[in-house]
């Protein structure tokens, strides 16, 4: 093999990367051996040790992060992360982005938010740091390892986001300009990048991305409290701060989610800020186990019981935020999600990541030596069984092994922790918060199985049944989830009213009575005022009223101090949230309703009428009425490489007055590697969005060539025909003129076309120039687009004054785009609900951290 | 029997209701041969076809005439060509799509596509020749 030295290549900076991703790795892994050997064994050079490895990791983890920005930032295209995810013309503060376009750069946010918690926990658990921080220095090393990227014969371990764009793609050495330069000098040939996903080029999700992986990130440490209580046999030690990090996380994501939501609402052109997708539901599944997590621990953390559904609750959290990793990064959804996806062949080093942590979870389970070897044995033996065949029948007997797992994992928590003898009071708070956190269970199980269907269907349902399901749609989500939603609007609406323990009858007896009478008012009044229909809706909007009677009730009537009204404005937070859902999905309506055109869909019912009709045609200067508004397209400009469209809404009353009038732009962007992608645009108003979006636009399509010439001889106010004879075209004026400080003298004719009910004026000219005795002539056409119509004048017969010219025509093509126009009536309280749900949690989580004050303060 | 143990059965229950459902409505992946057949059982009812856009064969997009009608030759997994009428505008850049999951059901001698999605070949096999020379 020929050795190239290659020219203009910085080598040395992806070689320190590529250390320091190493060092992080196993300094994390190291420093959790030496973290759990302290828990065992208390030992101040074991704690030294391991403190001294994590500030290598932490240190090694930001430096990576530097190494990778500076490579993009002087854009050393040598390295295949800045080829592929920037370019030159890239701002600064895009930069940052590129972290989450590509996997390895996931993976590092998610490792430097850590590293993060690392330093928080270092400094503040106390007692608690050598158990916790084994745990999470073991996610560490994991996460580390996805971006080794060594290759061990044909086993590839991570991937490295400094690997050379040379060897990731050797078929770059051998495009042909490079025969002429020379392979060493392939870098002047790569000059630029192939840039950066142009939906990731918005302030929204400069901020969403790195939201959502400290919300993931957070959710370790209420994990690694539960198993560090087990590893120490503590029982309640560990309910507080995992209670205050399941706040955190709890609000982190939620935050993140639905930021996400908003930036799809404005900028995505699916008209809606959830869509029940397979990416969205990952994020949205560890979220619901976690806020019903968060009400279990409160009852543990009160009344000394559940301990073992507390544990199981935020076992299972952490389980699924790295399942949902699994999901998004290996490439299993591919025919699921409308979300692009990059298959590195890693799916086999995630699932080893997510069971590692089953195993250290399941492991710790078991408090005799016994029972942690013989699982130990098995599990190695499923994992190599695994690693050497992937038959059918093993399929199945690794779905048995992980229910059997399961099995243990919560009967080993039950020997530790066994129920007590008695039961709740219908009229003890706890009673009520169970209940709802049950129902915020089912409603994760049916998002989890939902959503998992491309698993099953790789485990064993395209092998067994042949069967091959997907992921439910919106709408069948949508049907089983809203029975969930209402359960939860009730429940909320009912603990906060109870006491813990017991309730006095008489005061739970009236306050009952307050909050259903309050409700059944406001229930009538949203009926009324939002013209909610059916029985269902109506229903669910009487549970969102009492939920937000109750806790509105409660607040005011037991209102101290702001920092123990948490719970209550969380719980106002959620119900606005879930009014401004029901209100804008049931009540949206499409403005841009169309009923041009044939419809091949037979019309069986109203779904079917809907679906087909939905795109409206606006052609350029031509008023069209749309439901309530009269729209014109009015024109178009450019700010690169952006594309506007001016859509101009006018209100008109009937003797033509115009009531309002505004303009939107939405515009689309023609991406060189990502096709046009589109933008809309939408007009807030204080109780309702027109969210309008371009589909289509006349330049997208192909221009024909003009044909079928035809000479014609005309004289003033001569009608004559183009060869279809489709087109009228009559001889106005003529005008002529010298040109100034020139011999040069001009012919223009004025010549009206018609089309069917249109006029259009075209002006084609001549230019006689004279240069001494040689004298020459000069055309210029002019061409009509809207008419199709292109026109030549070609001289005149001065003898009979009559005119010659030529016309040829083509398709007459208009300037016109097509837009929908979709109204979202009170989408503005699913932002304000949200807003208030997590300000909620963050009065809570004030609280509970006073009360982690006030004990230490007792203590000393 | 306490009321924690009602609980954990009342919920295991509900669960698998849910999951059965859940899967019992969720559609299949199917061939279009597939979906000619089950239309028979069940004309409404949805399924997906992974397919392949035809790129011989003309699309057929007049937004003047109807901005919600767009026709395309599909072929899938087997080598089985449909005629697919999709009752919304032309997709951004469909002509360069590689892989296209169809929603929808069949019909006579057309699918009738309720939802398209479009799969773009991935960056990672892009033309690197696309990178400017200057």
């Amino acid at each position: 093999m020929e050795v190239i030295n290659f020219v203009g290549e910085n080598l040395w900076i992806g070689n320190l990367g590529n250390i320091l991703v190493y060092l992080a790795t196993f300094a994390a892994l190291f420093g959790a051996i030496f973290y759990l050997l302290n828990t065992k064994n208390p030992n101040e050079t074991y704690l030294g040790t391991a403190r001294k490895l994590m500030v290598v990791h932490n240190i090694s983890v930001v430096g990576i992060f530097v190494v990778l920005f500076f490579i993009i930032f002087n854009h050393y295209y040598e390295y295949q992360y800045a080829w592929q995810h920037s370019s030159n013309s890239l701002p600064v503060y895009y930069m940052i982005s590129c972290f989450w376009e590509g996997q390895e750069g996931s993976f590092l946010l998610w490792m430097f938010w850590h590293s993060v918690i690392l330093v928080i926990l270092r400094f503040r658990a106390r007692d608690w740091e050598s158990s916790t921080l084994f745990i999470i220095g073991l996610a560490q090393f994991a996460l580390g390892s996805m971006l080794l990227g060594i290759e061990i014969g044909s086993v590839k371990i991570g991937s490295s986001p400094f690997v050379l764009l040379r060897d990731f793609q050797p078929d770059i050495l051998n495009i042909p300009i490079l025969n002429e330069v020379g392979k060493e000098n392939y870098l002047q040939v790569i000059k630029d990048g192939s840039g950066l996903n142009p939906l990731l080029q918005n302030y929204w999700m400069v901020i969403h991305p790195p939201t959502l992986f400290f919300g993931f990130a957070t959710a370790i440490v209420p994990f690694a409290y539960a198993l560090a209580g087990l590893i120490r046999r503590i029982n309640e030690g560990w309910l507080l701060p995992a209670l205050i990090w399941t706040l955190i996380s709890t609000m982190v994501l939620g935050a993140g989610i639905i930021m996400g939501g908003y930036w799809a609402y404005e900028s995505l052109n699916f008209g809606g800020y959830w869509a029940w997708d397979p990416v969205e539901n990952a994020s949205l599944m560890p979220w619901i186990l976690l806020i019903s997590a968060a009400h279990i621990l409160l009852i543990s953390y009160y009344r000394k019981k559940l301990f073992v559904l507390s544990r199981s609750l935020l076992f299972f959290s952490f389980f699924l935020v790295l399942y949902a990793t699994f999901l998004t990064r290996s490439g299993i959804l591919g025919e699921a999600s409308v979300h692009a996806f990059t298959d590195l062949g890693m799916s086999g080093q995630l699932l080893l990541l997510l069971f590692l942590f089953v195993f250290v979870t399941v492991f710790f389970t078991f408090t005799k030596r016994k029972g942690r070897f013989y699982f130990t044995l098995s599990f190695l033996l499923m994992i190599g069984l695994n690693v050497f065949s992937s038959h059918i029948a093993l399929k199945l007997i690794d779905v048995m092994y992980f229910l059997v797992m399961m099995y243990y994992m919560v009967a080993n928590l039950l020997v530790i922790n066994p129920n007590p003898k008695k039961d709740d009071k219908l009229t003890a708070r706890e009673f009520w918060m169970f209940s709802g956190s049950l129902v915020l269970l089912l409603s994760a199980i049916h998002v989890v199985f939902g959503t998992s269907s491309p698993v099953l269907n790789k485990l064993f349902l395209v092998d067994l049944f042949d069967l091959k399901l997907s992921v439910p749609g919106p709408d069948e989500f949508n049907k089983i989830q809203i029975y969930f939603a209402m359960g939860i609007a009730l429940l909320s609406g009912m603990g906060q009213l109870f006491r813990y323990k017991q309730t006095p009858k008489a005061k739970i007896f009236k306050d009952l009575t307050y909050a259903f009478a309050g409700a059944i008012i406001l229930t009538v009044l949203a009926v009324v005022g939002f013209q909610i229909y059916g029985a269902t809706y109506v229903i669910f909007t009487f549970f969102i009223c009492y939920t937000l009677f109750a806790n509105g009730y409660h607040l005011i009537k037991t209102f101290k101090s702001l920092i123990t009204a948490g719970a209550s404005i969380a719980h106002l937070g959620f119900g606005i949230l879930l009014l401004g859902v029901l209100v804008s999905s049931v009540k949206q309506k499409v403005l841009s309703y169309n009923n041009i055109g044939k419809n091949f869909i037979e019309e069986t019912d109203q779904a079917q009428k809907d679906f087909n009709k939905k795109n409206i045609l606006l052609v350029k200067g031509k008023p069209t009425n749309i439901d309530g508004f009269q729209v014109t397209f009015q024109d178009t400009f450019s700010v690169p490489p952006d594309k506007f469209f001016i859509v101009n809404y006018k209100k008109v009353d009937s003797t033509g007055k115009v009531l309002e009038e505004f303009n939107l732009k939405p515009n689309a962007q023609n991406n060189p590697n990502m096709g046009l992608v589109s933008n809309p645009d939408t007009k807030h108003y204080w109780n309702r969005d027109i969210f309008t979006h371009v589909t289509y636009e006349s330049s997208l399509e192909k221009v024909e060539d003009f044909k079928d010439y035809k000479l014609d001889t005309v004289r003033r106010n001569q009608a004559f025909l183009t060869a279809s004879g489709t087109k009228m075209l009559v001889l106005d004026s003529i005008v002529s003129f010298q040109k100034q400080n020139s011999e040069d003298f001009i012919v223009k004719a004025f010549v009206k076309a018609i089309l069917l009910e249109d006029t259009f004026l075209l002006s084609p000219s001549f230019m006689l120039h004279s240069n001494g005795k040689n004298s020459s002539i000069e055309y210029t056409d002019d061409v009509s687009s809207p008419a199709g119509v292109l026109l030549r004048f070609v001289g005149i017969i001065p003898a009979s004054n009559e005119f010659i010219f030529t016309c040829a025509e083509r398709k007459p093509k208009m300037d016109y785009i097509v837009m929908t126009a979709i109204e979202f009536p009170f989408i503005r309280l699913v932002w304000a609900g949200t807003v208030l749900m997590v300000l909620g949690f963050f009065i809570a989580l004030r609280n509970r951290i006073r009360q982690v004050r006030n004990l230490k303060e007792d203590e000393n | 029997m306490k009321l924690v143990h009602i609980a954990g059965i009342v919920i295991l229950g509900i669960a698998i209701a849910i999951i059965i459902s859940t899967y019992n409505n969720s559609s299949q992946y199917v061939s279009f041969d597939g979906a000619d057949s089950l239309a028979i059982e069940n004309p409404s009812r949805s399924y997906k076809v992974v397919a392949e856009l035809n790129k011989d064969k003309p699309m057929k997009y007049d937004p003047q005439k109807n901005p919600n009608h767009f026709e395309f030759y599909a072929t899938d997994s087997l080598g089985a060509e449909r005629l697919v009428i999709f009752g919304d505008s032309k997709p951004a850049d469909f002509e360069r799509t590689d892989k296209l999951v169809l929603t929808g059901r069949a019909e006579k001698d057309y699918f009738i596509a309720e939802d398209i999605l479009t799969k773009c070949p991935s960056k990672y096999n892009e033309e690197i020749t696309s990178t400017d020379p200057q």
